[in-house]
């Protein structure tokens, strides 16, 4: 089991915590063997319970059999479109599921994401990346099943869901509305990355899914509020092309 | 058969002919220069001729039975020729269900048949009186003729030809008819007409004004015996008139002699043959020295033997009549006589007719002058009588008489004589004031000085008429001399031909001469000259169409000279066509060629009507020396032209070469090579290219002209064939095919009546191989210069491609060894080592990465990358790059400066985000750690601007522009990357419609900036607020 507990460095990937070996069940859909082993062993080796399927017909039973808690999809499949394998399983089951995409298909990605995906990895990806978005994949499917978290923190920000303040440090930050809303949406798929439709969609509503500029226009505003350096985000991260991510640390 | 161009003749067989009429000759004269066809009509008819000559039965035409083969003849030949005008003259009764067909005269041999132009005469069907000629126009024009209009009076006076008992019942009805038949014109044209019919005559004859002359040359002159006639027919011509007389007798002379009773078996030929050969031995009757019993076959006889002459009085006329007593029907005789006056009379202003004499000086006062010189020797002696004795005394007289004699001819030197002799008589002899003689030997005296006035004068006039002889030669050859000199000193054949014409006139001394040129076989006349008789016909403008006299001095290529009578007769000779007609008539007819060195002909001169006598020798002589002179000056002035034209020719070539060297465009080249062919030729140019198999106008000059008369059969026949078709006056040429210029070359003269020439048509040729030649070197240089490329472009690819692998290997190289080394060994390392390997591995896979990315990104751009540009914040993205580049930027300070309001600026995230990466990464690379980057931003109104600055060693100086470079890596040591990084950057802020460039900076670093385009509109940041 390989394990890299490495000592903190300066360009260490990110940390990566133990598990229990009776984890949250993962299926990867995935036909590249190598890419298969490395997660195998980093997967299992972080307490999940590990199946994988090479094709996508594969892996739509193994997901049906196994009743995972996050399915990690590749785009490039054999067999079915990648694309197709989420539409298939939205059909029937909300599991979070992560897309593994190549660099340069953004709009394979945004599509994954309008289908139905909730995040993307584009390889080649550092492990620890995906490990960090499959936990707030998790965390959040599991706030949804009902546990609330009425407090959310990351870094120096607070947001308190129920007294509705935000909180930057000792300092509390008034936001608009929209502002706010825009700034729980985002709490509330912390890690995830959320497509500028579905900002648009949540806060303003369907008639504004392509006003894309007030997305913009708002982001801007809570940078410069919630954040130390606007330029440098060290929490609302743009993902380019795609939307914004809340980064929980 | 024998075939001239013209005409087609045959010899009649033995038995029916008699003598001199062998030959019949059909002359066909269309009014377009004659065909094939019209050959072959000729051909045609005279072998039906023939046929019938020698069936003889078929000459007889019945109407219901047979079809008569003349008839066929003729509707065979018209619908050959297709020309209704024509008609050929036959003799045959057309049947009589074509009564309006009138009818038509086989003519026989000397007639000619301007037959275009017909006036067939109305007349019964059964009728052959026939007028089928142009001529007819002349003979209208006279009083007599306008009654031979009147179909009646031919009508009646007409019969059928096979019954010519019955026409000559006819005529002596017609004559009977007309009581005053001496007075009467009209009788005479009948007749005139009638002998003209029946003998076969020219019909210029019935030229009233010619037969006025001959009537006058009948009666009044003697002919000229010099009778040199081509054939004998000739003879047969100088009979007119007074045959007439005798037609009547003849006519039934001839039936009674060959047909005797059997009337049906007639041909016109043999009766025209019999009356004429009847009519000549008439005419030799007629001859004062001839006896009606000695006659001889006129064929034994040498024609210039015969001392023709007419009979101008009764009594020859009597005798010929009563010599043929026996064999003429007395009747009518008297009438002959009537007629015969009633000719002479109406020729009786024949004088108009006499040519002028060339004049000469009369002396004035011939008479007075002698008188006077007897005085004044009168006076003389009577000074000297003193002292002198008479018989000395008289040499005075003598003296007198001479010089009489000397000056003023002979009439006056015998009235001088005579004067002197009176007055020496009287004066001077014994018994002195009287007459009477008293010693007789004066008288001998006075006989010598008679014959020395007498012998003198004569002898003087001979001298001055052969000084005057002399010098009129001596002058004419300095004539000669100078015009030789003038012909010769011109280049112009016009202007040859004009001094030929003019000068040969004037030397010769006649009223009309005719120069025409021979090229290729064409006539042309060239230059007119006439005297003031003939001063309306300056302007006369015929094309000779090759048939006439003249004809036989171009076959013969040797001067010719007629007398007028022998060119009336002869066979080759037509009048002058219509106008000829109303000329009068001419004193004789002059022709020389003009051959050049080779023999060829190339033309001939004709002098007509001389101004007194007829043409001589030495007339003859001056002629051919002149047209030697005039065919010299024409061949030098052609081989002139010529070698001008080649050197023009040359010329132009070397110009076309020229403007050809300096284009390097084919297109140019064919519209300069076009625009040269259309102006040296003056011709419409087009050029078809095939184009997907359609022909398509891929040039033309001028570009608007129209290209109508281009036949498009004959460009896809060229196009297929390569050789060059002329078609419709213009010409096709192939247009050589070289790597896609193939295709056809039309050119049209300007205007299209001037065909382009058969040398032109080379030089056309050579033209069209220039311009192929220099577009060949347009695609040789093309083809090299892409070869140059392509070998280029090969040596860089290998270069990259080397590079690129090199690239990429290394950092494969380092993963391989590090995996490796964990692998194999791991519990060999300690753990720092252990990391560090694994380190290695993650950097330089993610190294690996980032070129991968590069070279894909690079690729992108090569095939056409299109930015999806979206208006943004561009704090976006520049934080996106930012988060993206964390780790490597943890070493250099990142200081980012913003306007405030910054607007919405459409771009294309991912690929903005690139080049923010590629900069901020080449800034991470070739700084040293710790040395700080910058990002500003700064907008104008129409562009934003992004700068990333650093403060490294900065940029090479002089490659501020080659760091954009695919694969330019500056004097990186160390570093790596494959150089492309700034060269995407560029190309995606391109794509954006910005600039990027990159400068050092003042106090160290470089800086690199990249301008966006902000659109005018820009959603205002507030009106987004909720």
């Amino acid at each position: 089991m390989a394990d890299t507990r490495s000592a903190p460095s300066a360009s260490s990937p990110a940390g990566l915590e133990r598990r229990p070996i009776s984890g949250p069940a993962v299926v990867l859909i995935e036909d590249e063997p190598q890419l298969r082993r490395v997660l195998r062993g980093t997967l299992s080796g972080q307490g999940y319970r590990f199946f994988e399927a090479a094709t996508g017909g594969e892996g739509l039973t193994e997901v049906a059999t196994r009743q995972p808690d996050v399915v990690i999809v590749d785009l490039g499949l054999p067999d079915i479109d990648g694309l197709e394998v989420i539409r298939r399983l939205r059909d029937w089951t909300p599991v979070p599921i992560v897309v593994l995409s190549a660099r340069d298909k953004e709009r394979d990605k945004i599509e994954a994401l309008d289908l139905g995906a909730n995040d993307y990895v584009s390889k080649p990806f550092g492990v620890g990346e995906l490990l960090a978005r499959m936990r707030s994949l998790l965390r959040y499917s599991a706030l949804s099943q009902g546990r609330k978290e009425p407090v959310f923190t990351g870094g120096d920000l607070r947001v308190d869901l129920v007294r509705r303040q935000v909180f930057v440090g000792e300092r509390e930050v008034h936001l608009t509305p929209i502002e706010y809303k825009l700034l729980t949406l985002l709490v509330r798929h912390a890690g995830n990355v959320l497509t500028h439709r579905q900002l648009l969609k949540e806060v303003w509503g369907p008639a504004s899914e392509d006003q894309t500029h007030y997305l913009w226009v708002y982001m801007v505003q809570l940078r410069r509020k919630l954040e130390p350096n606007p330029m440098r985000p060290r929490y609302l991260r743009t993902e380019p092309g795609v939307g914004y991510r809340l980064v929980a640390d | 058969m024998k075939e001239g161009s013209h005409s087609v003749s045959f010899d009649l067989p033995a038995q029916i002919t008699d003598v001199h009429v062998n030959q019949i000759t059909f002359r066909v004269e269309p009014e377009t220069p004659h065909s094939l066809q019209d050959h072959a009509a000729c051909q045609h008819t005279a072998g039906i001729a023939q046929e019938i000559f020698e069936q003889r039965e078929l000459s007889r035409c019945e109407d219901d039975q047979l079809p008569c083969p003349f008839d066929l003849a003729r509707n065979g030949i018209q619908h050959e020729i297709g020309q209704p005008k024509r008609r050929f003259a036959y003799g045959c009764r057309p049947p009589q269900e074509r009564p309006h067909a009138g009818a038509q005269l086989f003519r026989g041999q000397g007639l000619s048949d301007h037959v275009v132009s017909t006036r067939i005469q109305r007349g019964d069907p059964g009728v052959d009186a026939v007028m089928v000629n142009d001529h007819d126009q002349r003979s209208l024009d006279c009083p007599l003729a306008e009654r031979l209009q009147e179909p009646e009076s031919v009508a009646s006076s007409v019969s059928a030809v096979e019954h010519d008992q019955v026409v000559t019942r006819g005529l002596e009805h017609e004559l009977e008819r007309r009581a005053t038949v001496r007075r009467d014109r009209h009788g005479i044209a009948v007749l005139l007409k009638r002998a003209r019919d029946y003998q076969g005559r020219r019909l210029r004859i019935s030229d009233h004004q010619y037969a006025r002359r001959r009537e006058w040359s009948l009666l009044g002159q003697r002919p000229t015996t010099d009778l040199r006639g081509r054939s004998r027919r000739a003879r047969s011509f100088l009979q007119p008139l007074n045959s007439y007389g005798l037609h009547r007798r003849c006519h039934g002379l001839s039936f009674s002699k060959s047909w005797g009773d059997d009337a049906a078996h007639h041909s016109p030929f043999p009766s025209a043959t019999f009356v004429n050969d009847t009519l000549r031995q008439f005419h030799l009757k007629l001859s004062l020295r001839a006896t009606p019993g000695a006659l001889r076959e006129p064929s034994q006889r040498n024609p210039k033997d015969l001392n023709w002459r007419p009979a101008t009085s009764r009594q020859a006329e009597r005798k010929l009549l009563s010599s043929n007593q026996k064999r003429l029907p007395r009747r009518g005789a008297d009438s002959t006589d009537a007629l015969m006056r009633t000719v002479a009379k109406h020729s009786s202003d024949s004088s108009a007719l006499r040519a002028t004499d060339a004049p000469h000086r009369a002396p004035r006062w011939p008479y007075g002058q002698s008188v006077f010189v007897v005085i004044v020797c009168t006076g003389i002696a009577y000074v000297l009588s003193p002292y002198l004795l008479p018989s000395n005394l008289v040499m005075v007289y003598l003296l007198g008489i001479v010089v009489v004699a000397m000056r003023l001819g002979r009439g006056a030197s015998i009235m001088t004589a005579a004067l002197s002799v009176a007055a020496f008589n009287f004066l001077f002899i014994p018994l002195v004031r009287t007459f009477v003689l008293q010693d007789a030997e004066f008288l001998l005296g006075f006989a010598v000085m008679l014959c020395i006035a007498i012998i003198v004068s004569d002898r003087t006039s001979r001298i001055r008429a052969q000084a005057a002889v002399r010098a009129a030669h001596v002058n004419q050859l300095q004539k000669l001399a100078s015009a030789s000199l003038a012909i010769g000193s011109t280049l112009s054949v016009d202007e040859i031909s004009r001094m030929l014409t003019e000068k040969a006139r004037d030397i010769v001394g006649a009223h009309m001469a005719v120069t025409g040129l021979n090229e290729n076989q064409k006539h042309t006349i060239s230059a007119i000259s006439v005297s003031e008789r003939y001063a309306a016909w300056q302007g006369f403008d015929a094309k000779p169409d090759g048939f006439g006299i003249y004809r036989l001095v171009y076959e013969t290529n040797g001067p010719m000279r007629l007398t007028q009578e022998e060119l009336e007769t002869h066979s080759a000779f037509r009048h002058f066509g219509r106008v000829g007609g109303q000329h009068r008539p001419l004193r004789g007819w002059l022709a020389a060629p003009l051959i050049a060195q080779d023999g060829q002909n190339l033309g001939l001169i004709q002098l007509f009507d001389k101004y007194a006598g007829e043409f001589t020798e030495a007339d003859e002589a001056i002629l051919v020396e002149l047209a030697h002179t005039a065919s010299v000056a024409i061949e030098k002035a052609r081989l002139y032209h010529e070698s001008e034209r080649r050197r023009r020719a040359a010329e132009q070539l070397y110009a076309l070469a020229h403007d050809l060297a300096e284009t390097r465009d084919v297109a140019e080249l064919l519209k300069t090579g076009i625009r040269h062919v259309a102006d040296v030729f003056a011709s419409d140019v087009v050029l078809y290219a095939p184009d997907d198999g359609r022909l398509v106008t891929r040039m033309s000059h001028p570009t608007a002209g129209d290209t109508a008369g281009d036949d498009v059969s004959v460009i896809r026949s060229v196009l297929v064939e390569r050789k060059v078709a002329l078609a419709g006056g213009a010409v096709y040429l192939p247009f050589p095919a070289s790597r896609g210029v193939g295709g056809v070359l039309f050119v049209r003269p300007r205007p299209i009546e001037d065909r382009l020439t058969s040398e032109q048509i080379h030089l056309l040729e050579a033209f069209v191989d220039r311009i192929a030649i220099a577009v060949e070197r347009i695609w040789l240089a093309q083809g090299a210069r892409e070869a140059e490329m392509r070998v280029e472009t090969e040596r860089l690819r290998s270069s990259i491609l080397s590079s690129i692998s090199h690239d990429l290997r290394t950092p494969l190289a380092a993963i391989t060894s590090a995996a490796s080394s964990l692998l194999q060994g791991e519990e060999l390392l300690d753990p720092v080592t252990r990391v560090d390997l694994k380190e290695a591995i993650y950097e330089e896979a993610n190294r690996l990465a980032r070129l991968v990315n590069n070279l894909l990104d690079m690729t992108r751009l090569e095939a056409g990358l299109r930015a999806r540009k979206e208006r943004q914040p561009l704090e976006d993205v520049i934080g996106a790059a930012l988060a993206r580049l964390e780790r490597n930027l943890q070493d250099h300070p990142v200081a980012t400066h913003l306007p405030e309001d910054l607007p919405l600026v459409p771009l294309d995230a991912v690929l903005i985000e690139q080049v923010l990466i590629n900069l901020l990464d080449n800034a991470v690379k070739y700084t040293p750690s710790g040395s700080p980057i910058e990002i500003r931003i700064s907008t104008t109104a129409s562009d934003l601007t992004v700068e990333v600055s650093d403060r490294g060693p900065g940029l090479p100086s002089g490659d501020e522009e080659r760091v954009f470079e695919k694969f330019y890596r500056g004097n990186a040591r160390g570093v790596q990357g494959a150089g492309l990084g700034l060269a995407i950057c560029r190309g995606i802020v391109l794509a954006h419609g910005g600039r990027m460039w990159a400068q050092n900076r003042a106090d160290g670093g470089a800086v690199f900036r990249f301008t966006l385009p902000v659109d005018s509109v820009s959603a205002p940041v507030e009106a987004a607020r909720g």
